[in-house]
């Protein structure tokens, strides 16, 4: 107890020195508090009073060049909500019309878009929805490497925006599948499984499902070539059950075996875990620690990613392998303490883990919260999301670091990279290109549908952000990503995740051993399925016979397949 | 909308405090003993995330890690992300409780304000 007591006690000190830091800030204030930037105004004259005339429409008119603070515009409805959103909150929507929500969408562009100055002002109430609107109010501007600069510009029903981000614990079974061709002849895959879950569950001898085995039947139908619409229905609803505690029966066959097995699994409602697995991994006299991290998200991960790192802390590792490779990102708090738990208090004690860069109006302002614009500190304590305000957080005060990557390593996982990288530690990538995502946004709902735009990039405490295009390991040979020591290597599903054969992680303890890519990587070579996985599962057309969720599970199903597998 | 009134009220007594001459000290706008909740703590608990909920302007909240049964330091966690949210800039809000005249307040850490808690009952963090 002494020592809980001693924790929010210095808890207290923390939040007292808070307090004199808010002090001289500026104050935090909604998602879309409509701040606006200071015009610059010519003095004139002041003209002899007249009378305003009393104007008989509301109908705001397009004057180029002239913006309206958006504030002016927002929540004035062609078709005002009423009652209480699905969070409890009372919508406050009031009768307007379309052409305000049109130029809410213009002023709020102008004001919040990271590159204001590149969009082309037209005319808005030649536009008949906000959506079709909003889909011009972007720079048509293209990276080095021709892609398009803006690959983040979207909106979706803020009913949808809600309800996704409410979501309870999708049913399952725990286990990630990579769908890598959901039409006949299908090929669907385990590529990880959830820590005490039913696909790990090894009390009846063998888990159930195993990484890189291939599903080959579900309650009886054919997975590859199951061809009507009512087999497609019972393999999505084996792969997908709409609820706990159904029990479905799958034939799989595992890596390196050439007989199939039958399976029975139950499905159960399953938070899949931040941390999904950790090593302590002997090299000689060293310890090599390993850590497979999957998401930055609000609930768990402060406290899993420093628990996590005080198992490393305490066994004294020399080198960390940080595995990212399915971690799409979330909370750059979180991020940030990762990188200073890597790096440690004197590597990062007054350094910018990221800076938010925001468009050339904004000066030193967050243009969409007013707040003035501060760095995020490479955070040192807890920040009370899962791990108590001020609790101190085991460093590792280590000079590089090993991370694993593939497409899906995305924003916060890259801000890590690019943090580190800012303050002069190693970052060594093994697998493949990252996202290139340095950009995030803050979703903001008018009249009904929820619009991301781009707000803001990140840079680190160099000044550099410009990773639009993902970093990319040296031998890659991939001349559009940012260009970092280490290794490009296939994720190949052959061996299980924190194995030391595993294809990413054998290549980084040969690199750690060698500081070379060579030898090459023991395993299998990656088969030729695995290596080219299908696009976009959710855009397969509705017509094809595709295996396909049910609305209940399509977002998980983006989470846990389309995400992993439309990038390759 | 009590807290709202009390705030009001608090606000425009330390405002007239600030209008004071420059020569006198300033204003005890942050006096008070660091307080934890009373018991019975579950029920203050749940008065705490309602009073709570209404100063953000929020409908339900979730506390975070700490507890303020235990420390006079409470976190409301930001919603949930979407999906889509991978390079969220979302924290917690964190507020320190405190006792003043007999009254439990919170105050917020990252603005300064602070916020009567008329249904929420405290006592001296370094009393328990």
């Amino acid at each position: 107890m002494a020592a809980s007591r001693h924790i929010a006690f210095t808890a207290l000190i923390a939040a007292s020195a808070g307090l004199l830091a808010a002090c001289g800030g500026g104050g935090g204030g909604g998602g879309n508090s409509g701040f606006t930037p200071t015009p610059t105004v010519t003095p004139t004259p002041t003209p002899t009073p007249t009378p305003t005339p009393t104007p008989t429409s509301s109908a705001p008119t397009w004057t180029p060049g002239v913006f309206e603070p958006a504030s002016t515009f927002q929540g004035q409805c062609e078709a005002p909500r009423s009652g209480f959103d699905l969070e409890g909150n009372p919508y406050t929507d009031e009768q307007g019309s379309l052409a305000e929500e049109l130029f809410w969408l213009r002023s709020w562009t102008d004001e919040t878009y990271l590159w204001n100055n590149e969009v082309t002002d037209r005319d808005p109430t030649t536009y008949a929805t906000p959506e079709a609107y909003f889909e011009v109010l972007r720079t048509t501007e293209t990276t080095a490497s021709g892609a398009d600069k803006d690959n983040f510009h979207f909106y979706q029903s803020t009913e949808e925006y809600l309800e996704q981000r409410n979501a309870a614990p999708t049913s399952g079974y725990g286990a990630r599948f990579a769908i890598y061709a959901s039409t006949p002849p299908r090929d669907v895959r385990v590529v990880f499984t959830e820590p005490n879950s039913p696909a790990s569950d090894t009390s009846g001898g063998e888990a159930p499902f195993q990484r890189g085995a291939r599903i080959l039947e579900i309650d009886g139908v054919d997975v590859i070539n199951g061809g009507t619409q009512a087999e497609v229905d019972v393999l999505n609803a084996g792969l997908f059950p709409a609820n706990a505690g159904e029990t479905h029966y799958f034939v799989v066959q595992d890596v390196g075996d050439n007989n199939a097995r039958m399976v029975s699994v139950t499905s159960a409602d399953v938070t899949p875990a931040p941390v999904n697995r950790t090593a302590i991994i002997d090299q000689g006299n060293d310890k090599v620690g390993y850590i497979l991290f999957n998401t930055f998200s609000t609930n768990s991960s402060e406290e899993a990613i420093a628990t996590a790192m005080q198992e490393m802390a305490d066994a004294g590792v020399s080198d960390l392998v940080l595995d990212l490779r399915y971690n799409g990102g979330g909370l750059l708090a979180v991020a940030s303490q990762l990188a200073y738990m890597v790096a440690g208090d004197a590597a990062t004690d007054g350094r910018t883990f990221e800076l938010l860069r925001f468009n050339d109006d904004a000066g030193n302002r967050n243009p969409v919260t007013g707040a003035l614009n501060e760095p995020f500190p490479f955070y040192s304590t807890g920040l009370g999301f899962s791990l108590a305000t001020g609790y101190p957080l085991p460093e590792l005060n280590l000079d590089r670091v090993f991370i694993l990557s593939t497409a899906n390593t995305c924003s916060a996982s890259e801000a890590v990279i690019n943090g580190l990288r800012g303050v002069d530690i190693e970052v060594i990538l093994i697998g493949g290109t990252t996202c290139g995502k340095p950009y995030g946004f803050y979703p903001t709902d008018n009249c009904g549908t929820t619009f991301y735009t781009i707000q803001f990039q990140g840079t680190n405490d160099a000044g550099f952000g410009d990773y639009a295009n993902g970093f990319t390991p040296a031998d890659g040979g991939n001349s559009t990503g940012v260009t970092i020591p280490g290794c490009a290597v296939g994720d190949t599903l052959q061996t299980e995740l924190g194995d030391p054969s595993e294809d990413l992680l054998a290549s980084a303890l040969t690199y750690r051993a060698n500081g070379s890519c060579t030898p090459a990587v023991t395993t299998a070579a990656p088969t030729p399925e695995a290596s080219t996985p299908e696009r976009a599962f959710g855009s397969v057309a509705s017509s094809e016979l595709a295996i396909r969720t049910s609305p209940n599970t399509q977002v998980q199903d983006m989470l846990q397949n389309s995400r992993d597998l439309t990038r390759p | 909308m009590v807290f709202l009134r009390s705030a009001l009220a608090l606000s425009g007594f330390l405002g007239l405090c600030a209008c004071a001459t420059p020569s006198e000290p300033a204003p005890h706008a942050y006096s008070g003993a660091p307080a934890v909740l009373a018991s019975p703590q579950d029920e203050n608990v749940a008065a705490l995330q309602i009073e709570l909920g209404e100063i953000l302007g929020r409908a339900n909240i979730v506390l975070g890690a700490d507890d303020p049964t235990a420390s006079p330091l409470v976190t409301v966690l930001p919603p949930p992300l979407n999906p889509n949210e991978t390079h969220s800039v979302a924290m917690p809000v964190t507020f320190q409780l405190k006792l003043i005249e007999h009254l439990c307040y919170a105050r917020q850490t990252d603005t300064g304000e602070e916020f009567a808690l008329e249904t929420v009952t405290c006592i001296p963090y370094f009393d328990r």
